[in-house]
């Protein structure tokens, strides 16, 4: 079995040219001495006598016939002996064969003139033609003129000279034309070399084996992108590689971002602008820019799909653009036309050019994520064969840039209200401070999108960001934002975390809008203030009975308004008020004891500094901070 | 349900080769599949045998018993317990990479590693009816698939008068295109234990590579089936078999696909009397 799979390169003995068949022999010997009715006995013994090179020539031919011999079995021999006396008898016979019938010819041909002649032929001829009906008559040979003989020969030579110019001027165009042919072909299956190595896929047409065609598109496209994405090669008069024409000749068309704010245009960006040359491209330059449209085409046509199904979400479309409404008054537009007008009204210090860059990368490359989620859908196993087709479902892609461009408006806006939270805790010296977090693990925990693994699938999730809010005795929340243009969400959400003051538990909150979720902060924050300010007063309660009978003491009223009152026998005679306002903290303290006139207190903390107003003065302290202020009340009222 | 087939065989030496040839025509990896098979046949009915059995004198009784017995014994196919090794997260991120597409001896090694850490089979109840009569394109039979995801298979399956008889485990690569699953398979064989064990039994999956071959010529059966929901729909009949054609046309000339022979298709336990006379 093994042998018979190997090839062996041993190139096959020539046969003998000593072939023994008897025929071939003689042709040889016809070939090298002529005719047999030339050799007389004369020429032979001449032959012998004289002339040795004939006969030497004559020996090593025998010499190589009886060497065969040699290694021949004794069997062997005889049969090759009997097979070749065969053959000389066939010869023979055949050789008489014709000598009779030559025989017959002449007696028939003298039979006219002399009897004897009759008796040598054959009785078959005899029967079949009376003797002597046959005649023969010498013609002599007439003499050519020596001119006619001249014309003649120069006819003949001219007529062969013709001939042999005419087979030259043949041979000669016939192998240009094989020269030009052998260079197209170099030059063209070179450049398709080039194709090949610089990263084309090449392929022949199933049903066309001549044609040649190169695969520009994408792979995993919708199928009226996919199969446009190919691309015959045909052959240039040159040898040259040349596009099929018509899928050039489309217009070019891209896709621009605009960024608007109050409908002013102020940020552009165009993947990349494709210089139109006058020369030529080369056949790869002519490739990438027809993949480049393609990938643009499709992109809108993406886009403009998604967009239908999220109309709902202030995303408009039009024919040859689509809007995003972002927030208010901040729009962006995605404009798919040949030329693009890049003049805008850009602002210096805004980041308008880094959203339209990000919108227009993010776009491209969640096609392709796109892309490659097909092919992933593609390698499992495909549902039941029903009547009703399967639809495409729209690709992910302006929900996901709309999801993370509104999430970083609302974290924006949602930060610096915190911050302002934040300012007038600093200036009281209250230690409150909220600070961004990366992530906020237990937050969301419900908030789960399955998504598959591809290249961006950070992007599909749900973008989240989350803030600490670092409060008085080392209590802690967190508060988390998610945003997400899917179920469950369908926007923004906001949590915070359980946090315990002892006389009020607030557990896990979700707020739907920003001022809903400040709103919760600054409450936090006030109870969080009035636990500090309970810690204080226990402080300075300790010591009261002692000395002054009938003490005075603070008590905590009503916790979630930060009321405290000041009791003396049970009889509240002045009440303290803490309060935390968007943008300020304040303490009001007020005298509402019976005895002595009412008189008020308000210590007000802003971003840039604390103000005491007491009665109708008001003054500036700058350096007071919280629980100074406390501190000068409680003494003032105990 | 219905299952629109065309089988057809490829040999060892074919194996690689029609691999390629395939992951080219899909444009897709092949997707390494490993299925534990546990054959179930069902009790025939108690009282079977106290019917009289064909012979005697009186033919109009006959004709009544003939009838009561089909009517027994009509029904009693094999069922199968289906067992699918999914392979282990990593091992499908590997796939992704262009290298994937490896001959069969890294197939095996790769299903080697992932079976060492704890695989997972999901389980599903087979019924295949016999394939429909008559000179057809391709293949069609009802075909069901229940997925089992919890509770005591062997238990269940004998309160409904099954009993669990051999099992078998299934190599391959499977292909989609369009509708279309292309299995290339073989068979081989696993070492006969109770339905108990036969469930949790995974401990050959480590070592695939030396199980013994049903086939010992090593060569694999390719099948080309579609699911269709509902068979006799004549539009949707046409479309699963024109598609199945055209995959045959166009395979033509890596693979030879043909209906199935019906007979070795069947699954209809053989009518046998156990009571002799």
């Amino acid at each position: 079995m093994s042998e018979s799979k190997t090839i062996s390169l041993l190139i096959p003995p020539e046969q003998d040219s000593t072939s023994q068949d008897l025929q071939v022999q003689i042709q040889k010997i016809v070939a090298q001495k002529g005719h047999f009715r030339h050799v007389t006995e004369q020429s032979l013994l001449a032959q012998i006598r004289g002339k040795a090179p004939g006969s030497k020539h004559n020996d090593p031919q025998g010499d190589g016939q009886v060497e065969p011999e040699e290694d021949e079995t004794p069997q062997k021999r005889q049969e090759r002996l009997w097979k070749s006396r065969e053959e000389m008898l066939e010869r023979l016979s055949y050789a008489q064969n014709e000598i009779l019938c030559a025989l017959d010819f002449v007696s028939l041909l003298i039979s006219k003139q002399s009897v004897p002649a009759q008796h040598s032929m054959s009785p078959a001829l005899k029967d079949a033609v009376p003797a002597g009906t046959l005649a023969a008559r010498v013609l002599p040979a007439k003499p050519l003129s020596s001119s006619v003989q001249r014309r003649l020969a120069s006819a003949s030579q001219g007529r062969r000279l013709a001939s042999f110019r005419s087979t030259s001027i043949k041979l000669s165009t016939a192998s240009s034309r094989l020269k030009i042919d052998a260079e197209r072909e170099t030059e063209y299956w070179a450049q398709i070399a080039d194709l090949t190595a610089s990263g084309w896929a090449v392929s022949r047409l199933p049903r066309d084996s001549k044609a040649i065609g190169v695969h520009f598109g994408f792979p995993e496209s919708a199928p009226q992108f996919r199969d446009r994405g190919f691309a015959l090669l045909r052959q240039a008069d040159d040898g040259a590689v040349i596009l099929d024409k018509h899928p050039i000749q489309r217009k070019r068309k891209r896709l621009g971002v605009y960024v608007s704010r109050n409908n002013t245009k102020t940020a552009f960006f165009q993947a990349r602008t494709s210089v139109q040359k006058a020369q030529p491209q080369s056949i790869g330059d002519q490739l990438t820019d027809m993949r480049d449209s393609l990938f643009e085409e499709e992109l809108f046509y993406e886009v403009c799909r998604e967009a239908r199904i999220m109309a709902n979400q202030g995303v408009t479309t039009r024919a040859d653009s689509v809007d995003l409404e972002v927030t208010g008054g901040c729009q962006i537009s995605l404009v798919f036309a040949e030329q693009h007008d890049s003049d805008v009204d850009a602002t210096p210090d805004s980041d308008d050019h880094i959203v339209a860059e990000f919108v227009a990368v993010a776009l491209r490359l969640l096609l392709n994520a796109a892309h490659q989620q097909n092919l992933v859908r593609r390698s499992q196993k495909p549902p039941p064969m029903t009547l009703k087709s399967r639809p495409l479902p729209e690709y992910a892609l302006i929900r996901l840039i709309l999801t993370h461009l509104r999430h970083k408006a609302e974290a924006t806006r949602f930060w610096k209200s915190c911050r302002d939270l934040a300012k007038p805790f600093l200036q009281a010296g209250i230690q409150v401070s909220i600070t961004p977090q990366k992530s906020t693990g237990n937050l969301f925990e419900s908030l789960s999108v399955d998504h598959s693994s591809t290249l961006l699938s950070e992007m599909m999730l749900p973008a989240k960001a989350g803030c600490k809010v670092s409060l008085t005795e080392g209590r802690t929340m967190q508060v988390g934002l998610a945003t997400f243009l899917g179920p469950p969400l369908y926007g923004s959400r906001y949590e915070t975390s359980p946090v315990d003051f002892g006389f009020s538990h607030m557990p896990i909150l979700r707020h739907e809008t920003e001022g809903a979720a400040v709103s919760c902060i600054r409450r936090i924050l006030l109870l969080d203030l009035v636990a500090h300010v309970e810690t204080l007063v226990k402080e300075r309660n300790i010591p009261p009975e002692s000395e002054h009978g009938p003490s005075k003491h603070w008590k905590l009223a009503h916790p979630h308004d930060g009321e405290f009152i000041i009791c003396e026998s049970d009889e509240a005679v002045g009440k303290m008020k803490i309060a935390v306002l968007p943008e300020s903290i304040s303490i009001k303290w007020s005298n509402t004891g019976k005895g002595s006139a009412s008189k008020y207190l308000i210590w007000t903390w802003t971003a840039r500094g604390c103000t005491k107003a007491d009665g109708t003065a008001v003054a500036s302290q700058v350096d007071t901070d919280f629980d100074q202020a406390i501190d000068q009340i409680m003494k003032g009222s105990l | 349900m219905h299952e629109f087939a065309l089988y057809g065989q490829v040999s060892r030496d074919d194996h690689h080769r029609t691999l390629q040839q395939l992951a080219g025509y899909t444009r897709m990896q092949p997707q390494e599949t490993v299925e534990i098979h546990l054959v179930f046949k069902p009790r025939t009915p108690a009282g079977l045998d106290h019917l009289p059995s064909a012979g005697g004198s009186q033919g109009v009784m006959q004709q009544d018993v003939q009838k009561l017995k089909t009517m027994l014994n009509a029904g009693l196919f094999y069922l199968q317990l289906v067992g699918e090794v999914v392979p282990d997260k990593p091992k499908g991120t590997e796939n992704d990479e262009d290298v994937a597409m490896s001959n069969g001896d890294g197939d095996h090694a790769e299903s080697d590693r992932s079976a060492d850490e704890k695989s997972a089979v999901r389980w599903s109840l087979d019924f295949k009816d016999t394939p429909e009569p008559g000179k057809q394109p391709v293949s069609t039979r009802l075909v069901s698939r229940i997925s089992m995801t919890d509770g005591d298979f062997v238990r269940f399956l004998d309160n409904f008068g099954y009993e669990y008889v051999s099992r078998y485990i299934v190599v391959g690569s499977k292909f989609y295109d369009h509708d279309t699953t292309l299995f290339v398979h073989k068979v081989l064989r696993l070492s006969q234990i109770s339905a108990d064990e036969a469930v949790r039994d995974t401990s050959f999956l480590p070592n695939i590579t030396e199980l013994p071959e049903l086939d010992g010529s090593g060569g694999y059966t390719i099948q080309a089936s579609i699911d269709v929901v509902d068979g006799n729909n004549p539009e949707l009949k046409e479309r699963a078999t024109r598609q199945l054609l055209a995959l045959k046309e166009a395979l033509k000339q890596a693979v030879d696909l043909t209906p199935g022979d019906r007979l070795s298709l069947d699954t209809r336990v053989p009518v046998t009397s156990t009571r002799t006379q």
